[in-house]
């Protein structure tokens, strides 16, 4: 199994679900690139590094990915870049023990922490005097396996017997 | 009858010191070598003057010794975290990493044997800055710009 879908899922909903956050980027959440010409402020995510962490044999105890979560605004930040910044903090960089379902059924745990703070701005080439703020951090995600699959069956059963009376 | 103890404690300690700051310098010298072969190349300019800074060895007190693995160029951090036309490259980070797993692998590995007596492996510090670049990266860096 690979987590890291999961992972990028998790994070995602995390960020989406929450009301402050939906409230300064709207659904602006995205994975690795950018779509062309898109609304700031806005959000995005990319792994930086990943590394596992073994048990004897093929057991393999943990995944650690590093992920950059951050928020790009065109032009300086204002004070709700600001706090979008903030609650990626305390959305992601506080998480101690969230239970997650993957595409696949397997159920994992995350926790994860800032590793370190992230900011610098981006230059336009095309339009002079247009900057871009960059502003996040590298999130460190520990997801463990539960060992447990969810199924979903999707039998049922129709009872559709009547009786007559005449 | 009469007996002298004699502590090795303070030569373990000085030979520890000097362990550290060697696998710091090795550990730092192949983040930059990892670098080097993995990051995106264009000029190849990005790569080739990425270089560590250490700090002078003491040999004395190792506690906070650093060496930096800098890679110079101002848009490094932009291939490396991204920007709004292009997404992250990390190849920085990665090296970092992997580094970091061997440096505490190998520091396992040295403190036994500095405990048993053994010696340093002082040999490899600093000789050389690339795995494909065994002599003058910087001075083929320079050219290449020219």
């Amino acid at each position: 199994m690979n987590e890291l879908p999961a992972a990028e899922n998790w994070l995602h909903d995390k960020l989406a679900n929450d009301g402050e956050v939906a409230s300064i980027v709207g659904g602006r959440i995205y994975k690795y690139a950018l779509p062309q010409s898109p609304l700031y402020p806005l959000i995005t995510y990319s792994l930086a590094s990943d590394s596992d962490f073994q048990g004897l044999g093929t057991v393999r105890i943990l995944t650690r990915p590093l992920y950059l979560v951050k928020v790009i605004s065109r032009g300086a930040p204002s004070s709700l870049v600001n706090l979008a910044a903030d609650l990626i903090d305390e959305i992601i960089g506080k998480t101690t023990k969230d239970i997650f379902i993957s595409t696949a059924g397997d159920m994992f745990a995350v926790s994860s922490r800032r590793e370190a703070a992230v900011q610098f701005t981006e230059r336009d080439p095309t339009v002079v005097g247009t900057i871009y703020f960059h502003l996040g951090g590298l999130y460190r995600l520990e997801l463990f396996s539960l060992g447990r699959k969810v199924m979903d069956i999707s039998d049922s059963v129709s009872l559709n017997d009547s009786v007559a009376v005449s | 009858m009469s007996a002298t103890l004699n502590s090795r404690i303070p030569e373990v300690k000085r030979r520890m010191h000097l362990s550290s700051e060697v696998l710091i310098h090795r550990a730092a010298n192949r983040q930059v070598a990892e670098y080097q072969q993995t990051a995106p190349r264009d000029t190849g300019l990005m790569a080739d003057t990425t270089h560590t800074e250490p700090e002078e060895p003491t040999g004395r007190d190792s506690s906070h010794y650093r060496v930096d693995a800098v890679s110079p160029q101002e848009y490094a951090p932009l291939v490396e975290f991204g920007t709004v036309k292009m997404e992250a490259r990390p190849r920085f980070l990665p090296a970092y990493e992997n580094s970091k797993r061997q440096l505490h692998a190998e520091a396992k590995s040295v403190t036994e044997t500095v405990l048993k007596g053994g010696v340093i492996p002082i040999a490899t510090v600093g000789v050389r800055r690339s795995a494909t670049q065994a002599h003058s990266p910087t001075v083929g860096a320079i050219r290449k710009v020219r």
